[in-house]
């Protein structure tokens, strides 16, 4: 383990490590373009030149493995006129492009302008022209002119996505970024280019010229898009509604998670968050002779409770509930807890999302269960007596069934839609429990508004069998309520002594009870997540 | 009180005894409660038996929203305190932030501040007497002085843009460089106004009836100005040449000859003689000010170059076609007038940490326009490093403190503002006690209490 010392402060690092690195450690701010711990080094951009005693020039921080005894200077006069001039250098051609450019805001080159170099420009010469703004795949813009050359997505795409489709042409000031003729970025992680890129040459096409960043505002959650559960950042603007119409959630992007995701999402996730915005349900509703009409939410709820209890005063074999994996860990238990253990109603159960099997699963990020809670599901309903949802609509076909309660799952889209419509036309309450409008809802009589996980708190528990929680970025839209709410609600008019629809207070019963999940609590999972105890056979467990 | 009460228990009127105490409020809503403020009077009589004055009607909360935006966009809140001398309220400020960055403005910004800060103390004056005035029926005074406050507003308007609102300051400098005739005009309005005062003089100081309502009136001593920690012409009408120019020269105020008057007896009479020989002295300061102001450190040379048209400069410096325009001078827009590059040097120190680019240069260099952006966006701005400060200037009514603590963030975690008038309204029962209800509207005049900065 080798000491060394950095701008006075000594500090004792990993062998192998490099000075960039203990730097960090230290918290002292280096600047870099082409550096990123995902990625190989290549020290081609000389941003992060740092002076060491003994060496006659400048070395590269990124690069330069830490020694026994060595010292390090990165505030000396040497370095700052260093990457004053690298700055220079990269600003020479560089557009005047700020006010149009979606990067403004979140843009190593302003920062580091104004932290590291305030020179001004000593340029006497027309700026040499590059292409600008042109699609090079579904989801990234290029702009040749703003980059610095740095070649991190190009490392990305060799290295990460192993496609490789970016390479660096031409020479000298000529320079560019370009894709391989014939070729497109239309890799699943293609977005991450975009997240890596310090500058504005590479942009999201889906969130260009949507909104200025420096209006965004930023919520941590889980990505729910499939059983892998990786960390995310959730962008989300609420003060500029003239512009925004209705658009709450602006953009996804990754966040650090190193037994998850590391640095990166897949493209289908990261895209996946219209359904936030668009097409939601806003407000009970429930069926009368004219069909769905709008109500409040007390007398819908205390219509599904009079339903439920006339059911089962006469049949208690004929109210059936299926739950989902979409669910958070909270609103599973409390769903168990209600239905299962106080009245009895066992056939509860969750189906998960059939996908289609040709286009699932990529061996890296995207998992073939587009669940984010499917291992809580199967921990949480265990003891429940499952029969399969394909029993439950059987059941709902034969006539045998006079209630059933849908949390979250489009059954008239899984299954076969007309086939599911006789089923439920046959069932004289059907309660539909989600966020937004689907093929299920016309078959209802009780639609449920529910929030989404961008306005929930909870856990959710990713086939690793890792407890991850999630944090509410926006309220729920319009009368929508969160789930926890609705079940305590309605578990209140069933007589449940359900006292808090608080996530954590669920969350702390929920490890009372459950075995694998004893111990914890949203301190001990933190942000990284945690481990359930016991990992059941066949998942993946990441040290 | 006691009596009163059980008087209006045995009939339905509230009839008072002639010898009996009264309460009356004067205010919130009263042509001489200059702003908004309630005094509770108890009376004998006509007689001020006891007073208590309830302040906050006019409370925006300055001090938690100047917390809760940038160092830059507490600004415009600045010029909304002492509301009659808003250029010295925002000159206070910016030395504030300045003194936490440690930052030494340009000379020509010091004198430009001390030029725009003496002519704000006059307008200052100029309201509070004239006002008063009025408020003793000399309404030919009140007009004569509105109309030479008006000829400095017109002077406020021209450098500044605005009139009241006039946000000129800037952390580190000003928003323009004075314009090109300032001195001239200036000078010529100067003299209208000596003019005006001599002839406002010959009407009020030796007039017998605002003597007699004057002399004598709403008196505190020496000991209870000091211990009620009275600043500005209050303290000095006292005796006590305290003048925070003097005592803590700021900018230029120790290279300036000005003399500090001061009254003897502590009335509302001497008040008024020390703000009139204030204002002749602001006068002096004035045209020392404008004989000594240098000419500043202009960055670029110009020398034969042809002006180029403004959208000419944005779309050439679109294309990338700098080298048509990198030195030469450049006209922004009319909008933007003291934004160009020679000019804005001048007054503005080439601080990139706090200073944004003149216009010519973010239109035209990448490096401009990325310092402009980060200055600009919002979370971004400028942030001092952690540290506090405190700064006092000397404004229209006294001692105007500012106290900033910074924790590094582009906000400041306290700002605290020192109101000169605070201190007056606390006193002010104290000077109006055993005076008559008449008394009580000049008295209240010479505090010259602003409900903006009183209420921050």
């Amino acid at each position: 383990m080798p000491t060394l010392k950095i701008d006075g402060q000594e500090v004792t690092v990993e062998k192998g490590r490099t000075v960039i690195q203990a730097c960090e450690q230290l918290g002292i701010d280096v600047p870099r373009y082409c550096y990123h711990p995902g990625l190989r080094i290549v020290g081609s951009c000389r941003m992060c030149l740092v002076e060491i005693e003994k060496m006659p020039k400048l070395q590269v921080a990124c690069n330069t493995q830490v020694t026994d005894n060595m010292v390090v200077f990165t505030q000396s006069d040497k370095v700052k006129e260093a990457r004053r001039s690298v700055l220079e250098f990269l600003l020479l051609n560089h557009p005047l492009d700020c006010p149009v450019c979606d990067r403004a805001g979140e843009c190593e080159l302003q920062n580091y302008y104004l932290k590291f170099a305030q020179h001004d420009s000593r340029m006497r010469e027309n700026k040499i022209k590059k292409r600008k703004a042109f699609p090079i795949g579904p989801h990234v813009m290029l702009d040749q002119e703003r980059c610095v050359l740095c070649s991190r997505c190009i490392r990305f795409c060799d290295e990460v996505s192993k496609t490789g489709e970016l390479g660096i042409f031409n020479k000298g000031t000529w320079s560019e970024v370009n894709i391989y003729p014939g070729k497109e970025l239309n890799n699943n992680y293609s977005g991450n280019v975009v997240d890596i890129c310090p500058v504005g040459a590479l942009l999201d096409r889906d969130f260009r010229y949507q909104m200025s960043v420096w209006y965004l505002k930023e919520q941590l959650s889980v990505c729910p898009g499939c059983s892998n559960g990786c960390n995310i950042r959730i962008h989300y603007n609420l003060d500029r509604t003239y512009k925004t119409e209705g658009k709450r959630i602006q953009r996804l992007k990754p966040r650090f998670n190193d037994h998850v995701n590391k640095w990166w999402m897949c493209d289908v996730g990261r895209y996946d968050y219209r359904w936030l915005n668009e097409n939601r349900l806003t407000e009970p509703l429930i069926k009368d002779a004219e069909g769905l009409k709008p109500a409040e939410w007390e007398p819908v709820l205390t219509s599904v409770a009079d339903a439920l209890k006339r059911t089962l005063a006469l049949d208690g074999s004929a109210a059936a509930v299926i739950a989902s994996p979409q669910m958070t860990n909270e609103e599973l238990y409390l769903l168990r807890r209600i239905f299962f253990e106080y009245l009895s109603i066992s056939t509860l159960n969750f189906v998960t999302i059939p996908v289609d099997p040709a286009a699932s699963e990529d061996g890296f990020l995207l998992k073939k269960d587009r669940n984010p809670n499917t291992k809580g599901a199967q921990l949480i309903l265990s003891e429940t007596k499952n029969q399969l949802v394909e029993s439950i609509l059987q059941l709902a076909g034969d006539g045998r069934l006079k209630f059933l309660y849908i949390l979250h799952t489009d059954v008239a889209s899984f299954f076969e839609e007309e086939a599911v419509r006789d089923a439920l036309s046959k069932v004289e309450t059907v309660i539909y429990h989600g966020t937004n409008l689907n093929n299920t809802i016309p078959s209802a009589t009780h639609i449920l508004p529910a929030a989404t996980y961008a306005e929930k708190e909870g856990t959710f528990t990713n086939y690793q069998g890792r407890v991850q929680r999630i944090f509410p970025a926006v309220a729920p839209l319009g009368h929508s309520r969160t789930t926890l709410e609705i079940l305590r609600d309605l578990g209140r008019k069933l007589g449940t002594d359900v006292k808090s629809a608080q996530a954590s207070e669920v969350f702390l019963e929920l490890s009372s009870k459950i075995k694998s999940f004893s111990g914890m609590t949203y301190g001990t999972i933190g942000l990284s997540g945690r481990l359930v105890n016991e990992v059941p056979e066949g998942a993946v467990a990441a040290d | 009180m006691s009596d009163t009460e059980t008087k209006t228990e045995q009939t339905d009127l509230i009839v008072e005894e002639p010898s009996g105490s009264m309460m009356l409020n004067m205010g919130p809503s009263h042509p001489a409660m200059h702003g908004i403020v309630r005094i509770i009077l108890q009376l004998e009589g006509e007689v001020v038996k006891a007073a208590d004055m309830e302040i906050g009607y006019l409370h925006r909360a300055f001090e938690k929203h100047a917390e809760s935006v940038t160092y830059t966009q507490v600004m415009p809140w600045t010029d909304r305190l002492n509301y009659v001398s808003p250029l010295i309220n925002n000159f206070g400020y910016a030395m504030c932030v300045e003194k936490i960055f440690g930052i030494k403005v340009t000379e020509r910004c010091e004198y430009v501040r001390v030029i725009m800060g003496e002519i704000s103390r006059i307008v200052d004056h100029l309201t509070c007497i004239g006002a008063s005035a009025m408020e003793l029926n000399a309404f030919t005074v009140f007009l004569y002085m509105m109309k030479a406050r008006e000829w400095l507003y017109e002077l406020i308007e021209d450098v500044t843009g605005a009139r009241v609102t006039i946000s000129y300051a800037r952390i580190g400098g000003v928003r323009a460089d004075l314009t090109p005739n300032f001195k001239e005009r200036c000078l010529h309005q100067l003299k209208r106004i000596r003019e005006t005062l001599k002839e406002c003089d010959a009407l009020l100081t030796k007039n017998r009836i605002f003597m007699d309502r004057m002399q004598g009136i709403g008196i505190i001593s020496k000991e209870d100005a000091i211990s009620y920690a009275f600043t500005g012409p209050m303290l000095r009408a006292c005796g006590i040449p305290y003048d925070v120019r003097r005592a803590y020269p700021y900018h230029v105020y120790d290279q300036l000859d000005f003399e500090i008057p001061v009254g003897e007896n502590g009335d509302c009479y001497d008040r008024y003689l020390v703000r009139m020989e204030e204002m002749q002295q602001s006068m002096r300061i004035i045209e020392q000010a404008l004989e000594k102001i240098p000419g500043g450190p202009v960055n670029v040379d110009f020398e034969g170059n042809l002006i180029i048209e403004p959208p000419v400069v944005v779309d050439e410096a679109k294309m990338g076609k700098i080298a048509e325009i990198a030195d030469r001078p450049v006209d922004v827009s009319p909008n933007l007038e003291g934004q160009e590059g020679d000019s804005y040097y001048k007054v503005n120190p080439d601080l990139k940490q706090v200073i944004i680019p003149p216009k010519q240069k973010s239109y035209t260099s990448i490096e401009g326009l990325m310092n402009h952006f980060k200055l600009i966006m919002y979370g971004h701005g400028i942030r001092p490093p952690k540290g506090e400060a405190y700064v006092c200037v000397e404004g229209g009514n006294g001692e105007l403190g500012f106290y900033i603590v910074s924790d590094g963030t582009d906000r400041g975690y306290r700002i605290r503002v020192r109101p000169p008038c605070y201190n007056f309204v606390a006193a002010f029962p104290k000077m109006i006690l055993g005076l008559s209800i008449a008394d009580i509207i000049p008295a209240f005049g010479s505090v010259n209490m602003i409900g903006g900065e009183l209420d921050h």
